[in-house]
């Protein structure tokens, strides 16, 4: 059941928001031993929110399609009265007296909040094998990992147990869960979303978005979402727009960009093909699809990871002493940060300019970028390399490779299920927009999701 | 007195780390200086090309593509 479904349910009574946040409870208390995506399960605190919930909508007070409706956070969200560990031992005993922004929103809009969703520790890694609070596990396989860092909130969604979970996304953290547990990940234009209250990882390359088992409904959160917000410098007050697209819209018009560097090399098998077949189908539904150049985005995801080791190292660098708490993988990242220099890191963001410049020219060839999100499918625990017939790579750089470097821009994207790949393992598509594109982005996803096979939810 | 030269050259990690005052363990030295070396030969790479002018994109903001289609 999607958002709308249950949105629509609540409003016809067949359903209430009591009884559809004991089912998530239910679902979660069942599934959740053996998946690991909660941190905090917020069951009390979430039953009188249902039920004030209902009482509303009995007494015609509707908030909108959230309204009743049970989500999730990650641990990464300020909530009030709530511990906000960012999956680490360092926060393992913070708890704010106050809401991050998304947090006021999904509130005021009616949703119904369960719990904090697991994560890769301190939001920097794509495993979410986090070592104090359980490796998440990928509802499809529980072998393999959900990806990351928001791999508590992917698998919550995947696994059913609710509606939307929100995610942060600093360098693919949204959308590479997003693709291996098989749900609707959309990382929104930088400053789209407040980050007010959201424990940070990097101050020029975090976002904030949902994740959803419909595009539909990743555009009703962002209509909660979104807006500008004075406590978040960096957020932005370009005009709003409604979001949701309209039912299997057309692509008329359109004009969206199939790389024909870089994007379709070293992918695993059925990658390239699935997505190539998503080309066709936006083709079927109106677009025109033009092959693109794009400039050396390996070139970019290096200097964007030069940008967050040293970003996240100053973050940290105030729990210098107690780094030794931290797993291994993250601590490693956070002391390469300390020994590069502040020329390196002014270059790096001199960079950051000029490669932006190189980038946007795809702007005005096309509206949209159509690409995979991930090479590979969901990876089997402990696995540390990609092999390639030519040589191998390093599973975090490697697997990441198609979504860091547009972090460093601001760029709007959406990973889309858009298949399953040999094993059974779910794939996902990204559109690339420039920025405050959302819309289009989404409507482009709709249209896809409409002629895509439906992935049945996997079996747990 | 000789005149200074200046080179580009790979950083010797552990010995800024050590310059630092950081005390960093051994094994994780050993596991940061390649990651580092790769990153770095990118950044001096593209670096000694920069144009003059060409400022940090620090206060980083996003705003609408005024040439997009």
């Amino acid at each position: 059941m999607t958002i709308r479904e249950a949105a629509a349910a609540l409003r016809a009574r067949r359903i209430s928001s009591v009884e559809l946040t004991k089912a998530a409870l239910d679902r979660i208390a069942r599934y959740d031993p053996r998946l690991r995506a909660f941190i905090t399960v917020t069951g009390d605190e979430a039953l009188a929110a249902a039920r004030r919930a209902d009482q509303e909508l009995a007494e015609g007070r509707d908030r909108g399609p959230l309204h009743g409706i049970p989500v999730a956070v990650k641990d990464v969200f300020a909530t009030r009265g709530v511990r906000t560990t960012c999956g680490s031992k360092i926060f393992a005993d913070y708890v704010p007296d106050f809401d991050a922004a998304v947090v006021e929103r999904l509130r005021a809009a009616g949703a119904v909040l369960v719990g904090k969703t697991n994560m890769h520790e301190l939001a920097y890694g794509i495993t979410s094998a986090n070592p104090h609070y359980g490796a998440v596990c990928n509802p499809w396989d529980p072998e393999r990992v959900p990806g990351g860092s928001s791999g508590g909130s992917g698998a919550a969604v995947a696994a059913g147990m609710v509606f939307m979970a929100m995610g942060s996304d600093t360098g693919g953290s949204i959308r590479i869960p997003a693709a291996w547990c098989g749900v609707v990940g959309l990382k929104p234009t930088f400053g789209r979303v407040s980050r007010y209250g959201m424990l940070p990882l990097d101050f020029t390359l975090d976002h904030a978005g949902p994740m959803t088992r419909s595009v539909h409904d990743a555009a009703l959160v962002l209509n909660a979402l979104a807006g500008f917000d004075p406590r978040d410098d960096t957020s932005s007050r370009h005009p709003l727009e409604d979001y949701v697209p309209p039912e299997d819209p057309s692509l008329q018009g359109i004009r969206i960009g199939l790389p024909e560097n870089f994007y379709f090399t070293r992918v695993a098998p059925g990658v390239a093909e699935a997505v190539q077949k998503a080309a066709q189908l936006a083709e079927q539904a109106g677009a025109t699809i033009i092959p693109v150049r794009v400039p050396d985005v390996a070139a970019m995801n290096q200097i964007s990871r030069i940008i967050l080791l040293v970003e996240a190292a100053a973050v940290m660098q105030p729990y210098m002493e107690r780094w030794r708490e931290i797993g291994e993988d993250v601590r490693l990242l956070l002391e390469q940060g300390l020994l590069l220099s502040a020329t390196d890191y002014v270059q790096a963001q001199r960079l950051r300019r000029l490669m932006r410049e190189e980038y946007r020219k795809v702007w005005r060839q096309v509206h949209c970028l159509l690409t995979p999100t991930m090479p590979i499918p969901a990876p089997r625990r402990g696995e540390t390399h990609l092999r390639w017939e030519d040589g191998t790579e390093d599973l975090r750089p490697g697997a990441t490779r198609f979504v860091r470097a547009i972090n460093m821009f601001g760029w709007p994207a959406l990973s889309l299920p858009c298949g399953l790949d040999p094993q059974g393992l779910p794939l996902g598509a990204q559109i690339i927009g420039p920025p405050f594109s959302e819309a289009r982005i989404l409507r482009v996803a709709a249209a896809l999701e409409a002629r895509l096979p439906r992935l049945a939810p996997p079996a747990l | 007195m000789r005149s200074p030269r200046y080179t580009t050259c790979m950083p010797d990690w552990r010995l800024l780390a050590a310059a630092r005052g950081l005390n960093l363990p051994e094994e994780d030295l050993h596991r940061i200086e390649p990651v580092l070396d790769e990153l770095y030969a990118v950044l001096s790479d593209r670096a000694a090309r920069i144009p003059l002018t060409a400022e940090p994109l620090i206060n980083f903001r996003c705003e609408v593509e005024e040439e997009a289609i």
